[in-house]
């Protein structure tokens, strides 16, 4: 009697017996056709069926995901930068922004753009002044109330803390450099002080901001401009040390000399070695001027 | 053409059916040598097993071979290749029944098969001339494949897929379309019939050999 397997799905000796005598083969003819029509398929060049050939496909395979991630990164890449220079503009301009930062804003409306970026990355603070682009400065104004963009007084600006003291270092180089540039183009932050006074000068600022909206680097100091505008400049606090500045020889230059003393003994109280500052034709006029 | 030289046919002897067809795919045509070699044994007789015909079990075979040379870059290995490469031989099968006008894999109780009694009455007849030792596996053959003729289609099917695909009861539940426990009970009846053929036959060889 033959013993019934564990598995009766499965008999080991009728599996033994069946291969056994499984002989039969395909002929050799029918071996040789199907080998040739294997080699023929992935050896001959295109197919008709449109497809391309293996040889042809293997590698595709394996650029396209690479392609596809190289491209996704390049976009990404992309993306990062764009926000890494877009998200200072974003950032607020508190009241109680340090009075460097609306310093630098006035005294670097020739700084090329690129050169703000850089500065940006070393600073972030410090650029969410100075990254204003002409593009976003129209919108970013608004957003500003003006007495938060106004500057404080000088009394407070001595009393303010110091922004940046881990870069005190290279302060005095700053400064000269600051002092150099509104040498070198003083009208922007000029203009909202003139616009006050009078109606030359209000198109002397409407001329600038024109100006200013074909000269990205300019535009800062447009913004900061259009902003002191609207406030009463006679009574308003100096935004800055170069608006401070501009303003003492616009009174020294409009003949005003009893209020250019009285605007500087005031700059003097507030900025340490304020004489420093001033532009070279003031100096001379500044040296008579005492308590 | 002949077979692959001997280096080339080692350099895949190791790998997998899948990575054999994924070879093939990519390119290389002697991985296609290697996985011929290993399955055309067992196509060929699955289909011959099925249609009985040598003739047509010739086409069909050849059809099953181009139509995986074709498929090969649609080729995913989520499953055996065996399962892959059978279910293109069934498939095959089931269209030639189709345009020959007959029905098979119906259902399980399909005992009375016209087929199978066709087939069984095509195999040839016992030569008792022949020397003994041959004579005797011929027979043995002979009325093996008589028994499984007389099965029905499915279970038919059931039992060449385990025997000569070496598919699981799960592969083959998967290709067929059917549950685990019907395949398991096609088996059950394929492997009773063809053991109880089987002792029968070699009961009366022995009386015969007395």
């Amino acid at each position: 009697m033959t013993p019934v397997p564990d598995h009766p799905e499965r008999d080991p000796e009728l599996s033994a017996a069946w291969r056994e005598h499984a002989a039969e083969m395909p002929s050799a003819a029918m071996d040789a056709t199907i080998l040739a029509a294997a080699h023929r398929a992935v050896g001959s060049a295109p197919r008709a069926a449109g497809k391309p050939a293996a040889e042809a496909t293997s590698p595709q395979r394996w650029w396209m995901p690479l392609a596809a991630a190289a491209t996704i990164g390049a976009v990404a890449l992309g993306i990062l930068q764009t926000m890494q220079q877009e998200s200072p503009v974003t950032a607020p301009t508190e009241s109680d922004m340090p009075a460097r930062s609306t310093e630098r804003t006035t005294a670097l409306p020739s700084v090329p753009r690129d050169e703000l970026t850089a500065t940006q990355r070393k600073d972030a603070p410090r650029a969410a002044a100075e990254s204003a682009a002409p593009a976003m400065a129209p919108a970013m104004t608004p957003m500003r109330p003006a007495a938060k963009v106004v500057a404080p007084s000088p009394v407070s600006i001595a009393a303010a803390p110091q922004p940046f003291p881990a870069d005190k270092k290279s302060e005095a180089a700053e400064s000269a450099d600051i002092k150099d540039r509104a040498r070198a183009a003083p009208t922007p932050a000029a203009t909202p002080l003139a616009a006050q006074t009078s109606e030359p000068a209000r198109a002397d600022l409407r001329r600038q901001n024109a100006t200013a909206a074909s000269a990205p680097a300019a535009s800062g100091a447009v913004t900061m401009a259009k902003t002191m505008t609207s406030a009463d400049a006679s009574s308003a606090p100096v935004a800055d040390v170069d608006a401070w500045i501009i303003r003492i020889r616009k009174l020294h230059d409009d003949g005003k000399l009893a209020d250019a003393a009285k605007e500087l003994l005031a700059f003097r109280a507030a900025i340490p070695d304020a004489d420093g500052h001033l532009p070279p034709e003031l100096r001379a006029w500044a040296a008579t001027v005492k308590p | 053409m002949s077979a692959p030289p001997d280096d080339v046919a080692a350099t895949f002897a190791e790998d997998s059916d899948e990575a054999l067809m994924q070879s093939y795919a990519a390119g290389r045509a002697a991985a296609f040598d290697t996985l011929y070699a290993r399955h055309k044994g067992g196509v060929y007789r699955y289909l011959l097993r099925h249609c009985g015909n040598a003739g047509i079990a010739d086409e069909l075979f050849q059809d099953v071979w181009m139509n995986a040379i074709r498929a090969r870059d649609r080729y995913v290995p989520t499953a055996k290749f065996a399962t892959w490469l059978y279910t293109l031989a069934r498939h095959r099968l089931v269209d030639h029944w189709r345009a020959s006008g007959q029905a098979k894999f119906a259902s399980i109780d399909d005992d009375g098969d016209e087929g199978t009694r066709a087939a069984v009455e095509a195999l040839p007849a016992s030569r008792r001339e022949e020397p003994e030792a041959r004579l005797v596996g011929r027979q043995l053959r002979e009325q093996l494949h008589a028994a499984l003729a007389t099965l029905p289609a499915v279970q038919r099917d059931a039992f060449l897929l385990q025997q000569e695909g070496g598919l699981s009861l799960a592969e083959i539940a998967e290709l067929t379309g059917a549950g685990m426990e019907t395949v398991k009970s096609r088996l059950r009846y394929a492997v009773a019939k063809l053991r109880g053929e089987l002792s029968s036959l070699r009961s009366s060889l022995r009386e015969e050999s007395r």
